[in-house]
């Protein structure tokens, strides 16, 4: 007894950043209450929220980084961990910054929510426990259904009951496959199932449904096929900061989660996974060809995206899930800088549709210009990290298939070459319209604002330098 | 009194329990399945659920029984009661109640493989792992797990019922 309750305060004394995350919520709640309802309170709040993102990254700069298990095997804080709740920390920063810029006027209870996720997703990204993974995941789900339904319009609400239901069912699947695995192995810890798995005479089909069932948690995170259909409804209805932020952090705890998955069963699971990746990219791109709406098609390219983040898991070898991290990295500032974009795009022409955009960026051109780099980068051509990440990726399936893997890894790196040649052509609609269309002729005389597009060129920077540079992120990754 | 208590085979009367509870949890759910009206399938719903609570109760897991009544039982299902007194309405009286099922033989199908597989399993599988004989103090050592070895899983679920509450009041205030 003894013995156990020291361990529990020596782990404790470990989550400094969890527990900074958690002071700075109990904060925000406390002002929350007692600051007055005005716009100088709200602003208030915002730089609190603020102070302690950063706050919370530095001190997990300083945090010392062991394998060892903590709180009873509940969680684990490796270098993977690390670096996800970094980059979860550095995404909460880009969408406060964000939020301010572009100046939305957000209650307080957002940003609750906002540092809810921060603060469960760095608890999802050191579970190693099917109890501590479960409890983390429905945490952050449950905030994104809220931050979804908060605005209390019609479709914001018709967009958060679609996302719960969809949530809902995906977390069922998880927890009944979950309960499989606990029935075949006796253990409800990652090391435990493994050990279970590689040591008991238990039935392999029922072992790989039970892990296909389990997989719905992060993959519906990720947004992956089959658990998309939530993605471009919430996408469109969501307010632009907010589904920035539901596009990046949440697929960081599912990327990992689904790694951590995989790894736990010890089987051969490139079929499975080379199937996801198709459907993802597939559904993904070819949906996204014929958009009109940019927020919308940004619903639809998130699912394919997702598709080429679980290149780098295939055949679970370090290299692979390197590329997979760095993808991850590029992937936070290139989307977060493609939302900020449509944000600004809309504040010039109120709308998302692509017809309304025409002829921007003859009035802007070094607006456009920066447009343009988000563009290329999400497509992945050079000279951005998007063409980086993308090619770490491929090179990763293809030392798998060299290496004597299966016929199917050539496929999955025809089809995601082939795709990536395909998504050219959304992608693209954004700045054709932009620069080649002729603007319509009552044109408003807005100036752009300047914070907005600094921002906006720090975003555009980072994705430029991590080409140039890709060893910045590199040297940080486990 | 005592010689007819004596007499009776144990093992016999638990099979009986255990096909009782196991019928009224399968018949429930076929009835809330086939049923026009929503008042009766909320009551199939109750024999289901209650009978999952006995089948649990007969397998040893009494705190996984009382939690099953006392939420799904006690919680859900007054809150599904309340929810049709409150949402039924139609033109004609026996309107407010109807529901129809669409998709029902794909639905069927997917039950009739699921429930299919898992009995090809679990038979498989039935002999190859013993399971531990359940401890007479369950409650009590579930307590005293849920504070020293599981305390971190019960502080999230704290967090994230204050989180949950906090963004409930919100949605609800206007």
């Amino acid at each position: 007894m003894q013995q156990q309750l020291s361990h529990i305060l020596e782990s404790g004394s470990k989550l400094s950043v969890e527990l900074l995350l958690f002071a700075g919520l109990i904060s925000l709640i406390l002002l929350i209450s007692f600051l007055k309802k005005n716009e100088k309170a709200r602003n208030v709040i915002w730089l609190v929220s603020l102070i302690v993102t950063v706050v919370s990254f530095f001190a997990l700069t300083q945090t010392f980084v062991s394998d060892a298990l903590l709180f009873n095997g509940l969680i684990q804080n490796s270098s993977f961990s690390h670096f996800g709740k970094s980059l979860v920390l550095i995404s909460t920063a880009i969408i406060l910054l964000h939020i301010k810029v572009m100046k939305y006027d957000l209650e307080g209870e957002y940003y609750v929510l906002i540092l809810g996720i921060a603060f469960s997703l760095s608890f999802l990204l050191m579970s190693s426990h099917l109890l501590s993974m479960f409890v983390a995941m429905e945490a952050v789900s449950l905030s994104s259904y809220m931050l979804v339904a908060f605005r209390q319009k019609a479709h914001n609400l018709e967009a958060g009951i679609k996302y719960l239901i969809f949530g809902a069912t995906s977390t069922a699947l998880m927890l009944y496959g979950a309960s499989f695995l606990y029935g075949i192995t006796g253990s409800l810890s990652f090391a435990g199932i493994q050990q279970g798995l590689t040591s008991g005479t238990s039935d392999g089909n029922m072992v790989q449904i039970a892990l296909l069932m389990t997989l719905a948690g992060p993959l519906f995170k990720l947004s992956a096929a089959p658990f998309h259909i939530w993605a471009p409804d919430v996408y469109e209805a969501t307010p632009t900061p907010l589904i920035s932020y539901l596009a990046i952090a949440p697929k960081i705890g599912g990327l990992y989660i689904a790694f951590r998955l995989l790894e736990t069963v010890p089987y051969d699971h490139t079929i499975i996974l080379s199937i996801i990746i198709l459907l993802s990219i597939l559904i993904g791109n070819f949906s996204a060809l014929t958009q009109k709406n940019a927020k919308r098609m940004m619903g639809y390219s998130g699912i394919a995206q997702s598709g080429f983040l679980l290149v780098g898991l295939l055949g679970l070898e370090i290299t692979g899930l390197r590329a997979s991290g760095f993808y991850m990295a590029v992937y936070i500032f290139m989307t977060s800088g493609a939302f900020l974009l449509l944000d600004m795009v809309e504040k010039q022409t109120k709308s998302f549709q692509f017809s309304d955009m025409s002829g921007l960026s003859q009035k802007f051109v070094f607006f456009g210009i920066i447009g343009l780099i988000f563009m290329v980068g999400l497509t992945g051509l050079p000279p951005t990290a998007g063409f980086t990440a993308k090619f770490l990726v491929f090179t990763n399936v293809w030392e798998q298939y060299s290496g004597g893997g299966h016929k199917i890894l050539l496929w999955v790196l025809l089809f995601g070459l082939i795709n990536t040649a395909i998504s050219i052509y959304y992608y693209f609609k954004i700045p054709y319209f932009m620069f080649l269309k002729t603007p319509p002729e009552n044109k408003s005389e807005n100036s752009l604002n300047m914070t907005q597009l600094s921002l906006l060129t720090i975003l555009a920077f980072a994705v430029l330098a991590l080409f140039f540079a890709p060893q910045w992120v590199q040297n940080q990754l486990f | 009194m005592e010689d007819w208590m004596n007499q009776l085979d144990w093992a016999w009367l638990q099979w009986l329990a255990l096909g009782i509870f196991g019928f009224g949890a399968v018949g429930g759910a076929l009835y809330l399945f086939f049923t026009k009206n929503i008042l009766y399938g909320a009551y199939g719903l109750l024999t289901s659920l209650i009978s999952v609570g006995g089948l649990f109760l007969m397998n040893g897991a009494e705190f996984l029984a009382v939690s099953q009544i006392m939420v799904y039982v006690g919680g859900i299902l007054i809150l599904i009661m309340f929810g049709i007194m409150l949402s039924a309405k139609g033109e004609k009286k026996e309107d407010a109640l109807k529901v129809v099922n669409v998709n029902s033989l794909v639905s069927l199908l997917f039950a009739a493989v699921m429930a299919g597989g898992l009995i090809f399993y679990s038979v498989k599988m039935g002999g190859s792992r013993s399971l531990a004989e359940p401890s007479a103090e369950q409650v009590q050592d579930l307590g005293m797990s849920l504070m020293t070895t599981q305390v971190l899983v019960l502080e999230l679920v704290g967090v994230l019922l204050l989180i949950v509450l906090i963004g409930a009041s919100y949605i609800a205030k206007k």
